[in-house]
Formats: structure tokens, C-alpha cells, sequence
């Protein structure tokens, strides 16, 4: 130390230059001041600012509750800083910066909040409340009364899984409520002891043959329901005789304009729902290959497909006409019905010689030969046409009735048009059928054809629960049902 | 030389546990099926998250421990081996933890400035494995001090040689005794200087003849030259490893702060 000499300048340089640079520490020191800043301390400070801080973002149109206000929404949620001036646009958290802790997009319905953290998470550091679903979503129904145990534990979230993407909720709503649903379903007497519903644990090895609603009344208003037979068809009642197998024959089939072959579609048309179809209508799907025309030679009027004494009237007012206006039939009435080619002349029974008379013979012939019985059952009745009509003094038949069509799996998510690929034929066996009382429900192996259960196969769809079933009961009756049914489960 | 280096230090003992982590992680990720894609918030996700978490916060104390001077927790070269492998396996524990997916929050963030310091780290390892070869071999086994000297003994003899030599020579001479190693301070990063008076000396001298003096200047210059570039270069090599640290140990920082944020922000909007 004693010797020291003065440092040349090239010394001093190199001393110069390889002096240690300052500034890790202030660096450090910058970049985490910034990321606890803006990731920790604004979002924080948007969620529950100072009074003075969220009215001077205020002045600046960064906090209003404007941006998602549309009177037709629920939930007008109410702003944390009080009533703003009209005139204040903008977001509705300061500045919306609690946004850096957005942990993912939202589902398209919820995307009207997504500037709102605090509409569904309205308590820091507490899972998000199923109060805060239902402020919205008041109407679900739950599946199980909260007494069954394994409901109470369950959350709204706990199935409903928020910020995965646009459609992340509808994907999950399909497919994800399967997880949980064998935990009660694959023992389910546990927990409902008066339950109707079988076991299942999964669909490929563990579901019961399907359920359908059969009507038990004619006008379709009281149902039971009746589980699938493994062979043959279900049969629900009506008067109605159609054989599927007669319309859908290859060959097809004879018709007043020659031969028809005749496709599913041509009666069958989807409805919006695209699950069912519009009814068949005998104006739209039937009568122009069964006309009920009547006196064939003398016009081309038919009967109204109707009630009975429609019929009757009209036949009555016909005949009545022609006697007042002979001129105006091509040909004597009283060798109209001659029309028909290899039948005898005149029916002995009747006389045709007055309009009565001549209605009474079309009547026959419409219901008991031609038209009504083809497709109905139809039986003479007592008495004749309703009193004060023109039909009054004509016979009269009862129709049976036909029982209306309805949905025999209404609680089913199923859609024909996700299923368009395949043939009708594929899963109903119409071509076979004979009888309208026959359900044309495929049963559950048919399905399975396709369709596994929640584990992947190969060339299979991977099916769980949520693709077909619902999870929220859709109607009053459904709740009550799972009420009975969980009444005096172990709680 | 292998077997005491930081990398195989205990016959790779550190690379072995990272590879078994990563693959625990990967073969839990791959089995998994949560009801949503993978995510952070499933359970998977938080087990992998706390992982990746506690992870960081031990790489951190890499910086404390390698202060403690006096500290008998492990050697050295096992904390820095163990630091490298489980830095690399910690970027992907948290890839799995994220689920491959990134955003442009703090979460995303959060993640980005793990993969910046991961690569910067790796960086550093690339460095770590250069510098002391290439340092040694520029200082040839002197000291820059030592250089330092040689360089005044070459310019004391081109003073002698001065007298005999013409005058733009003579001036050349002093001046390059004069210049200094850099023209400005960015010159300490590249190494080089295109201003060098050495350089310009030389210059001068290849056009002044052929005499015996000037001959000798000129070898002695070449000398000069060659001495400053070796140091020149020590110096590029000593300030590019600064550089490393003020980058790798801020962004360390950082990323530690942006977990914090990441973690509350996940409970605090649950």
C-alpha cells in the first residue's frame, strides 16, 4: 500500500470499465413495483376504491354503469359508488382494471358482465354464490330437494364452470354434468326410496331399457309410463289403422294418379324444435291419394274431412241442390252413382229417387266402403245426424277416435337433425310395422350402435348423461315427482 | 473435469429428480380428465400450480444463499445444479399447470415472465460453460494489470524508437500512447474501437517506408494492437455477465411479484 503509484490512464479506463454496473437493485426494485401495481393493487382498488378515487375516474367517464344498462336485463346490478350523472359512459368498475385478473373468456350469454367482475363475484375470496346464479337464473328448478345431502354440497359452479371460452358453458352443460350424476344414480333407491327410476352408472354397460310416455286416454291427456320391450313394439292405443309396411313398400303403392313410391318425409316433416314433427294432417299428408269424393260422374266435390254431420250436411245440400238445379248435373242424377265400374247398378237397399235418398247411398258408401272405414273405425250408430242440420234425417256413424300424437320421450334431449345422416330406417322400423297402435320407438340397443358411455371408443360417440338428459326438472310435475320420490331418504 | 462440475454434480442427482418431477407431472396431466379443459383450476391444475409456486420461491433463494457466504447449507455447486435442472422443470410443472393456454393478464403474464427467466437462465447456463475457458484464454494466463504493463514497457521502447523516425510517425507514436481503449462506453460491449489510435498508428507506419526504426515500431505497434484486443475483449466478456445478472435477477423479481398477483387474484375473485 505504501508504494502506491499514480494509476496511468489506461489503468484508470480499464478501473473505469470494469467497475461493477449499478442499478440491479433499482431495477429490481422497478419491475416488482410494477407488477404488484398494476396486478395487485388496481384491480383491487377497482373492485372497492376510496370514495374520492371512484368520483374522480367518474369525472373522466371510467366508471358508470351505463355500458351493460338495458332495461329488458334482470339484473340492474347497483353500482358500489351511488347514482352517476346521466351523461357518464364508460366502465363499470374504475376503469374496469381489476380486468388483468379475467381468468378467461366468458360464455356468450355472460359477456354483457365481463367488464362486471363483481355481478357474479361479489365477495372477495369467497367462491362465487349460487345467490349470485339466481339472482338471474330464478327460475331453475333444482334437480333434488336441498334435504338429499349430496345436493347441498353441490354449487351452482360446482357443474357450471365459467371463463372457458365462449361456448365453454353450453359444451359443459352437454357434457359434463355426467361426472357426478352416479354418484345418487347408481344406487338410486338410496336416495330416493320411492323412486320409479332405475340404476345406471354409465350408457354403454349400465343403463336401463328407455321409458316411454304412452297415452292412456284418447285425446292424449293422461299418459303412463312403460319401458320398451327388448323385442317387438310397444303398442299404445288408437282407432287409426295405418300399416307403415303397405305405404312404404318399395314397389310402392296404388293411387287415384298411378303409382306412388313413398318416402318418411312425406308425411313427417320436422317441426322447429327439429326433436319432433308437425302432426300429419289428413288435408296435407293424405287426401290427395285418399280423395273422399263422392258421385264421382257428377263432380269433383268431396266431403269434408271432418265431423260426422258435416258429412251428412253436405251430402244432404248436395242432393237437395241438384233436385232444385238438374241442369246443372252432366248427367240425371238418378244414374250418377252408375260412375263406379264393376259395381252393380243400384244399391238394392235404396231407392234413388229422392235427395234424401241419394245422400243416404252416398253416406254408405263414403263411410261403410269407400273413404272412412279405410282408415277408421267406424261403426252405425243409433238415430240419425244431429237434429236442426240438413243431414238431421240421414243414418249416422261414430268414428273412433285417434289418439293425437305426442312426445313419448318429452324429457329427452334429441335432435333429428343432428342425426340426419343416418335413414329413418336405421332406428325405426317402420317398414315392417303393420299397425298404427305400434310405437316405433328404437330401443336402447339401437343407440347403442352408436352411442358409448362416457369413455372414448373408437368409431363411437362418447355419450355422457348431459347429451341426452337434463339436469334442472323442466316442469312443476317433474319437482314434485322427485319430491315424493326422495321423501324419507336417509338425510 | 466432468465429474465436479455444476451440471453432473453428484452424478446428475438434480437433472435425475427435474426429469422425475417433469414426468410425474406429464403422466398426471396426460391421465387426467377434468370435466373442463385443463386449466389452473382444476385439481390437477392447483397441485401443479403450488408446486410450480414453491418452486419459484426456493429458485429465488438460490440469490439469498448465494450471499450467505458463510452459510454450510450444501455446497455451492449442488445449490446452482439444482437450481439450473429444477428452473428448467419448472416451466414446464407450470406450462402443465396452465394447460398450454396464455392470456394477456396476470396470469398470462405471470407466465411469460417464467419463461423469460427460465430462458435467460439457460442463457446464463450457456454463458457459465464459455466465459472462463474464453476468459482464460484472452488473459493467457495474466492478469489484465499484468497486460497493462506490457502495454506501457511497448510504449516506453516506441518512445526510444521515436527520435529516429519521421515526424507524422512520431506523432502517430504519441498519439497512440495517449488514445485510450475506447472511444465511448458502449465499446466495452462490443470489443471494439474503430477510433483505436493504435490501429491508426499502424496506418501510419505501413506508409512510412521501410526504414530499420520504423520497422520496429511497427512490430512493436502490432504488439500494442494485439495486447489492447486481448484486453478489450476481457473486458466484453466480464460486462456481458453483468448484464446477464441485471437482467436474470430483476426479472426473477418480477416474476415472483406477478405470482403473488396471480395467486391473490385467483382467490380473491374465487
Amino acid at each position: 500500500m505504501g508504494e502506491e503509484r499514480k494509476r496511468s490512464p489506461l489503468e484508470s479506463e480499464l478501473d473505469r470499465a470494469l467497475t461493477p454496473q449499478g442499478g440491479r437493485r433499482p431495477l429490481s426494485w422497478f419491475a416488482v413495483i410494477i407488477a404488484l401495481v398494476a396486478g395487485l393493487l388496481l384491480p383491487m382498488l377497482a373492485f372497492a376504491p376510496p370514495p374520492q378515487v371512484a368520483a374522480l375516474f367518474a369525472q373522466f367517464g371510467l366508471v358508470a354503469e351505463k355500458v351493460n344498462r338495458a332495461p329488458e336485463l334482470k339484473v340492474q346490478p347497483t353500482p358500489w359508488y351511488g347514482e352517476l350523472p346521466a351523461s357518464a359512459t364508460g366502465l363499470r368498475t374504475v376503469a374496469a382494471l381489476d380486468r388483468v385478473w379475467d381468468a378467461g373468456p366468458l360464455s356468450t350469454a355472460h359477456q354483457p358482465w365481463a367488464l362486471d367482475c363483481k355481478a357474479c363475484h361479489s365477495e372477495p375470496f369467497a367462491r362465487v354464490k349460487d345467490a349470485d346464479c339466481l339472482t338471474c337464473h330464478s327460475t331453475l328448478a333444482q334437480h333434488a330437494p336441498d334435504d338429499v345431502s349430496s345436493m347441498r354440497a353441490q354449487r351452482c359452479a360446482s357443474c357450471h364452470r365459467e371463463h372457458h371460452g365462449r361456448f365453454g358453458l353450453d359444451q359443459q352443460n352437454r357434457q359434463q354434468t355426467a361426472s357426478e350424476c352416479s354418484t345418487c344414480h347408481a344406487d338410486i333407491k338410496k336416495t330416493a326410496p320411492k323412486t320409479e327410476l332405475r340404476n345406471v352408472r354409465d350408457f354403454a354397460d349400465e343403463h336401463p331399457q328407455f321409458t316411454v310416455r304412452i297415452a292412456t286416454s284418447a285425446r292424449a291427456d293422461a299418459f303412463k309410463r312403460v319401458t320398451l320391450p327388448e323385442q317387438g313394439h310397444l303398442e299404445e292405443g288408437t282407432a287409426l289403422k295405418f300399416p307403415h309396411d303397405v305405404h312404404l313398400d318399395k314397389k310402392g303403392i296404388a293411387g287415384p294418379r298411378g303409382n306412388k313410391v313413398m318416402e318418411c318425409k312425406d308425411c313427417h316433416v320436422p317441426d322447429s324444435t327439429r326433436t319432433s314433427f308437425k302432426p300429419v294432417t289428413m288435408r296435407d299428408h293424405c287426401q290427395s291419394c285418399h280423395e273422399l269424393r263422392f258421385e264421382p260422374a257428377l263432380s269433383g266435390r268431396q266431403v269434408p274431412h271432418g265431423s260426422v254431420d258435416d258429412v251428412l250436411s253436405t251430402l244432404a245440400e248436395f242432393y237437395g241442390f241438384l233436385k232444385v238445379e238438374p241442369h246443372t248435373a252432366p248427367v240425371p242424377p238418378e244414374i250418377g252413382y252408375r260412375a263406379r265400374p264393376g259395381k252393380p247398378d243400384k244399391p238394392a237397399e235404396v231407392k234413388r229417387t229422392t235427395p234424401y235418398n241419394n245422400a243416404e247411398a252416398a253416406a254408405r258408401e263414403l263411410f261403410e266402403k269407400t273413404s272412412c272405414v279405410v282408415c277408421h273405425d267406424v261403426q252405425r250408430k243409433a238415430g240419425g245426424g244431429a237434429p236442426n242440420t240438413p243431414g238431421a234425417r240421414l243414418p249416422s256413424w261414430t268414428i273412433g277416435a285417434v289418439t293425437p300424437g305426442h312426445a313419448w320421450m318429452p324429457q329427452a334431449r334429441f335432435n333429428h337433425d343432428s342425426h340426419t345422416m343416418t335413414e329413418c330406417k336405421t332406428c325405426h322400423a317402420a317398414e315392417r310395422s303393420k299397425k298404427a297402435t305400434e310405437v316405433l320407438m328404437p330401443g336402447i340397443k339401437v343407440c347403442r350402435d352408436c352411442h358409448v358411455g362416457a369413455t372414448a371408443v373408437a368409431d363411437k360417440v362418447r355419450s355422457d348423461c348431459g347429451l341426452c338428459h337434463g339436469f334442472h326438472p323442466k316442469s312443476p310435475a317433474h319437482v314434485a315427482s322427485v319430491k315424493t320420490a326422495v321423501a324419507g331418504a336417509k338425510p | 473435469m466432468f465429474q465436479d462440475h455444476f451440471l453432473s454434480y453428484r452424478r446428475f442427482i438434480y437433472l435425475k429428480t427435474a426429469f422425475l418431477l417433469t414426468l410425474l407431472a406429464a403422466a398426471f396431466y396426460i391421465v387426467d380428465e377434468p370435466p373442463v379443459p385443463p386449466n389452473g383450476g382444476t385439481l390437477l391444475g392447483y397441485v401443479l400450480g403450488t408446486i410450480a409456486g414453491l418452486l419459484c420461491l426456493w429458485l429465488l433463494a438460490f440469490g439469498v444463499r448465494k450471499r450467505a457466504y458463510r452459510s454450510d447449507t450444501g455446497v455451492m455447486r449442488g445449490w446452482l445444479s439444482a437450481h439450473v435442472y429444477l428452473g428448467v422443470a419448472v416451466l414446464i410443472v407450470a406450462t402443465l399447470h396452465a394447460g398450454f393456454q396464455l392470456s394477456w393478464t396476470v396470469h398470462g403474464v405471470t407466465y411469460v415472465l417464467l419463461v423469460i427467466v427460465v430462458v435467460s437462465g439457460m442463457t446464463g447456463v450457456w454463458m457459465y460453460f464459455r466465459y472462463p475457458r474464453q476468459l482464460s484464454e484472452v488473459l493467457d494466463g495474466k492478469t489484465p494489470d499484468a497486460l497493462l504493463r506490457d502495454i506501457a514497457d511497448l510504449d516506453d521502447r516506441c518512445a526510444q524508437l521515436a527520435p529516429d523516425c519521421p515526424v507524422p510517425v512520431r506523432a502517430a507514436l504519441a498519439a497512440a500512447a495517449a488514445g485510450p481503449l475506447y472511444a465511448h462506453r458502449l465499446q466495452r460491449y462490443t470489443g471494439r474501437n474503430g477510433r483505436c489510435a493504435t490501429a491508426a498508428c499502424l496506418r501510419v507506419l505501413t506508409a512510412a517506408g521501410t526504414a530499420k526504426a520504423v520497422q520496429s515500431a511497427y512490430e512493436l505497434q502490432s504488439l500494442r494492437l494485439h495486447l489492447l484486443g486481448r484486453l478489450r475483449a476481457y473486458v466484453r466478456l466480464r460486462k456481458w455477465a453483468e448484464v446477464w445478472l441485471l437482467f436474470h435477477v430483476p426479472m426473477s423479481l418480477a416474476l415472483i411479484a406477478a405470482l403473488v398477483a396471480h395467486v391473490v387474484a385467483v382467490f380473491f375473485y374465487w
